[in-house]
């Protein structure tokens, strides 16, 4: 299962986006990192199906994801969206079986496995004891637990995660992180994943699509493309780099 | 927050229980009061023909035209607010009303005494009207092929607009047809034959069961356009649907009962507010609940004006307006 995109021209409305995105992705997760306005999150969208390009295709297996079906598709993808609130009090159980509807026919109800494994997802992010609750008032945290939760039941092989973790503190931001990773590495699934941190995009993902004004800049292995110079360039910033003894680096912008 | 919803089943019971009381109330409270025992004769055939015309041909039909315009005008307004996500979506929104009104308008003033596929000319106009005006508040805002909740909602207001002004116009050069008018923008169900019901009963349990059918893909589609689509949701497919289905069950509810307001609008309110958001179990209860608010507010319309009926437009926001801002200051339950 993998993602070929090829001489990608993609825009919102009349104005332009991406110009002439050509990538192949198989496995493991990949970081999608840029400067604001390098459309990343267009790209995102574009994979997804969800915005026409105007040129080029997105295939996966071989098969134009505009010519699959709505359904066909959400089996074979799941997406993570940038916050977003849901403003009707479903429970978070509720909510989580959302993610069965691409195995359902049109008008199936949900049965006992479909709880199960809605149960199950749940279970695995740590929110079995929110089951019950309303999605109103849930934390940051646990919003965006229950939101993998649903695109997990949906046992689709690839996951796209548009800024997972922007609005999370520290602590939610590496626990996020470190379950979408644990279940990358343990199913084998493909995660693209828009990140605007570095430093979380060079501990976790194991390849790096850098975007800069709707161009692909470099795309290659994480310690490849997170380099001072090239980070400098795109960023246009003076930037810091720190390695520390067990292989890790970090990344900081110079202070004025 | 712990998520506190009266049960589905209690809650449907207690509508459908209520709706049958509405409906013995219905059919022995009116302007001739009948006794049981009267009812009694009608079963057994021995009551006056009289007698045998009020119940069967007046109150009966009356009474069951009542229950299904509450239940159309309910169910669609509980669809239009979760297909705009907006609290103030109901089926007078997309142009319905204005457009049926503009029909009966014409018709009440230039085509009096006229009959139309065996139904008065009035109904069949308002029905045209109302499926009319949708037509184009879709078309217009379909922009690139794609139909935006925020130009369907303006295209809405901005026809509704126009066709008020048109009524308006011909109202001014036709005094006489003025109250004609009027009362039936008010909305009655005083003219309620079996006709009427014959052609809007097959039409209203058809499009209320298919809609219900798009409970599921509807309470998805709550999370926005991107997020349905990838859960498996043919969003615009859901949305053109739910939007011809509504029209049609709107306009044939309001072309025999006229313009009554504020049930599609309360009712699927009042309802998410006790039983939760999910449309699965909230289009089956504004069904039963519609129906039943429109019966009793019907009766109330018989009876409060000693001799004399109110429109029952008039008794659906006197009564339903208070109790509203009631439960709303109570607290929100199930989100708008």
């Amino acid at each position: 299962m993998g993602i070929c995109i090829r001489n990608l021209d993609c825009g919102v409305g009349d104005t332009p986006i991406l110009h002439d995105i050509s990538l192949t992705l198989n496995t493991g997760m990949i970081g999608i990192i840029g400067p604001n306005g390098a459309g990343k999150t267009t790209l995102l969208r574009t994979i997804s199906g969800y915005l026409k390009p105007e040129r080029g295709s997105v295939e996966i297996d071989g098969t134009n994801v505009r010519e699959i079906g709505v359904k066909a598709l959400a089996k074979k993808m799941a997406l993570v969206p940038q916050n977003y609130a849901l403003e009707y009090d479903f429970t978070v159980l509720e909510t989580v079986l959302m993610g069965r509807n691409p195995h359902k026919k049109t008008f199936e109800g949900d049965s006992m496995e479909d709880i199960r494994l809605a149960r199950a997802a749940i279970a695995k992010t740590g929110i079995a004891h929110l089951e019950n609750r309303s999605v109103i008032g849930l934390s940051g945290g646990e919003w965006q637990r229950m939101i993998i939760a649903r695109a997990l039941t949906q046992q689709s092989s690839i996951l796209l995660l548009d800024e997972p973790v922007s609005s999370l503190d520290i602590k939610h931001q590496v626990g996020i992180l470190s379950l979408v990773n644990e279940l990358v590495r343990d199913s084998g699934l493909l995660c693209v994943c828009v990140l605007h941190d570095l430093n979380l995009a060079s501990h976790y993902c194991s390849e790096i699509v850098l975007m800069k004004q709707g161009r692909i800049v470099r795309h290659g292995p994480t310690r490849d493309v997170l380099q001072k110079d090239i980070l400098e360039e795109v960023y246009d910033t003076k930037i810091r780099m720190l390695h520390e003894n067990d292989g890790s680096t970090y990344i900081f912008p110079e202070m004025p | 927050m712990k998520k506190r919803t009266v049960k589905f089943g209690i809650l449907l019971s207690a509508l459908i229980i209520g709706g049958i009381a509405a409906f013995v109330c219905a059919f022995f409270i009116g302007s001739s009061g009948f006794s049981v025992a009267e009812f009694g004769r009608i079963i057994d055939g021995s009551a006056s023909q009289t007698v045998y015309n009020i119940f069967l041909n007046i109150r009966l039909p009356r009474a069951v035209g009542a229950f299904l315009v509450g239940a159309a005008l309910a169910v669609s307004g509980c669809c239009l607010q979760g297909v705009f996500k907006n609290p103030m979506a109901d089926s007078f929104v997309l142009g319905v009303s204005s457009g049926a009104a503009l029909g009966a308008t014409v018709a009440m003033t230039f085509l009096t005494g006229m009959s139309l596929f065996g139904a008065g000319t009035t109904a069949v106009f308002s029905f045209a009207g109302a499926l009319v005006a949708v037509f184009i508040v879709y078309n217009i805002s379909r922009i690139r092929g794609k139909v935006s909740t925020f130009s369907l909602l303006l295209s809405g207001f901005s026809m509704s607009a126009l066709f008020s002004a048109i009524i308006y116009l011909i109202m001014l050069l036709n005094r006489d047809k003025m109250e004609n008018v009027v009362m039936w923008n008010m909305g009655s169900l005083a003219n309620m034959t079996w006709d009427k019901i014959w052609v809007a009963l097959p039409v209203i349990l058809l499009c209320s069961a298919l809609l219900m059918f798009h409970a599921k893909p509807l309470n998805i589609m709550l999370n926005g356009d991107e997020v349905s689509q990838s859960l498996g949701v043919d969003t615009h497919k859901t949305r053109r649907n739910m939007l011809i289905l509504t029209s049609l069950l709107s306009a044939v509810a309001v072309s025999i009962s006229g313009i009554i307001g504020f049930v599609g609008l309360m009712v699927p309110h009042l309802l998410r507010m006790i039983a939760g958001p999910d449309n699965k179990k909230l289009m089956p209860l504004c069904f039963v609940g519609g129906g039943m608010y429109l019966l009793i507010c019907d009766v109330i319309a018989r009876v409060i004006l000693n001799g004399q009926e109110m429109p029952v437009g008039i008794v659906t926001s006197i009564f339903g307006v208070p109790f509203f801002i009631f439960l709303l200051r109570r607290g929100n339950r199930g989100g708008i």
